[in-house]
């Protein structure tokens, strides 16, 4: 048996490192962030009904005004706390606050923070991220989770295609996508908490839809791994691993769902490109591209060791030898 | 079986006694999370010994012989666990009223209707993941492992919800919980059915 050396994978794990590396400088050594200030009366009023916002700035008040502000970081259970905004502000810089009623007359600056980009698509952008740590934490946290759930969609779609074909590098793929996974899947759920206590204010929140949903799909895939330490037989093994990870991945839109009946307080995917500013943009896909390589590479080596194995598990049992080789 | 629901509301009723006596909490409250875990429990020894027991007695190997789908075996598996689940939950309840003097409010024959969906919710997952688990080295820890994230939040959750809200009279909440319940109970067996082919095997 023949191994070559892997030339490709070295320049994969070099751009993969390259690629974290500019990204992470970029975000800690790159141009600060730009703070955008959004004039009340700009906006409808209406249109800032149910969006979260947060207070960070210096605001003054000159109409008095009544509105709902909601607490969203400590207790939110609490009833609606009628605020009346007049200066100054009974409100607490640095904390969330749903907009439930209506708001008008308010003029100066105040600078909002929204958790959903969209609502504010009147020529007004709004920066997600205020806190200086926090933000720098996200560089780390959303390429993780996005590889995590790359991999985790590589498990099921291999899955799927071991069960049709019957083919072991399949299996190969779908055991190397999920360990990936698992530590990315890892890293997210231990940096999700740090940048949720320094921007919600608290570190968990059980009826967040993405939270709850990456917690499942973390267990989920453990117990994946567990299944697999606890088959032996090899045939068996992929068989029902396959099984398993496509039933898991069945729970894991309606594990959403039932989240969902509560709200979430993530940037919606697919909105996120828009809401972010462009300072981010930058740093933030480098760090993507440069995990996804990682991803990449780890997987291609994992697959490989397990090729070689069968291999040679193969010509043991050519040999004459019973059972694999340890 | 009903010894484990027994003694798991027994263990309950004990770890309450502080907070019942004080008034601290009352059994309205306590029911929905006492009941589904119970269940979730008795479900899981239910599955077990119902997988573990066939492949045993090489009496699931027998099933495989049979010119039927494997699909069918696997909702027989299915249909015949829940029967036996289905008592349990009325034992479960009845239990839990004489344990925690609890009349359920006059709700309990919705109650026990909601047992069974969410029940059923448990063993549409639990019978392919049984099936799973019964293969494996250490199965009787693998049922739990394997079944318990799957059924946390898609099942657990929303029965809880529902039980509370039942209880507290909010019946149409309770439907809407009810539903979600039964949805996910009828895409765990027809998945179930489709792989059964690939887990029950050869």
């Amino acid at each position: 048996m023949r191994t070559k050396t892997p030339w490709a994978s070295l320049i994969v794990a070099l751009a993969a490192s390259l690629s974290i590396l500019a990204g992470l400088f970029l975000a800690l050594y790159g141009a600060p962030l730009p703070r955008t200030t959004v004039d009340f009366a700009d906006l409808h009023a209406t249109e800032l009904v149910g969006l979260e916002v947060r207070i960070v700035g210096i605001y003054e008040a000159t109409d008095t005004t009544t509105g709902l502000l909601r607490d969203f970081s400590g207790n939110p259970e609490v009833a609606p706390i009628q605020v009346t905004l007049e200066p100054p502000l009974a409100l607490e810089s640095g904390r969330n606050y749903t907009l439930v009623g209506e708001l008008g007359g308010v003029r100066g600056a105040l600078t909002l923070q929204a958790s959903e980009a969209e609502p504010l698509a009147t020529g007004t952008s709004a920066e997600i991220f205020f806190s200086p740590v926090a933000q720098k934490i996200f560089y780390v946290h959303m390429p993780t989770a996005w590889v995590a759930y790359l991999a985790f969609g590589v498990a099921l779609i291999s899955g799927l295609a071991y069960l049709r074909t019957g083919q072991p590098r399949w299996d190969d793929l779908g055991a190397a996508s999920v360990e990936t996974g698992v530590i990315f899947a890892t890293i997210a759920i231990t940096t999700g908490p740090l940048w949720a206590q320094e921007e919600w204010g608290v570190a968990w929140r059980w009826d967040d839809a993405r939270l709850t949903t990456t917690f499942v799909l973390w267990l989920v895939y453990l117990a994946y791994l567990v299944l697999r330490a606890n088959l032996a037989e090899r045939h068996l093994r992929a068989r029902l691993c396959a099984a398993y990870a496509i039933l898991a991945f069945v729970t894991v839109p309606l594990s959403y769902l039932s989240a969902l009946y509560l709200r979430t307080l993530h940037p919606q995917l697919g909105q996120t490109g828009g809401g972010l500013s462009p300072a981010m943009a930058a740093p933030l896909a480098l760090v993507i591209l440069g995990f996804t390589l990682l991803y990449a590479y780890i997987v291609g080596r994992r697959v490989e060791t397990e090729r070689l194995q069968r291999e040679l598990d193969a010509a043991a049992a050519r040999a004459g030898q019973t059972g694999g080789v340890p | 079986m009903l010894l484990v629901g027994v003694l798991l509301l027994l263990a309950f009723r004990f770890a309450a006694a502080g907070l019942l006596d004080r008034g601290a909490i009352d059994p309205e409250e306590l029911a929905p999370a006492v009941l589904w875990v119970t269940i979730l429990f008795v479900a899981i020894v239910a599955l077990s010994s119902a997988f573990a027991k066939e492949r045993d007695r090489g009496t699931l190997a027998a099933l495989l012989l049979l010119p039927a789908d494997r699909g069918a075996v696997f909702l027989g598996k299915f249909f015949g666990t829940f029967t036996l689940v289905a008592f349990l939950d009325a034992a479960v309840l009845l239990f839990y009223a004489l344990f925690f003097d609890y009349g359920f409010a006059g709700n309990g024959l919705a109650l026990l209707i909601l047992l069974w969906v969410g029940s059923a919710g448990f063993l549409s997952a639990g019978c392919l993941v049984a099936a799973v688990s019964v293969q494996t080295r250490s199965r009787d820890l693998m049922l739990p492992i394997l079944l318990i994230p799957l059924v946390a939040f898609t099942v657990l959750a929303p029965a809880i919800g529902g039980t509370a809200e039942l209880l507290a009279g909010d019946t149409e909440d309770a439907w809407e919980h009810a539903r979600l319940l039964a949805a996910f109970a009828l895409g765990a067996a027809t998945v179930g059915t489709l792989l059964a082919e690939q887990v029950l095997g050869e």
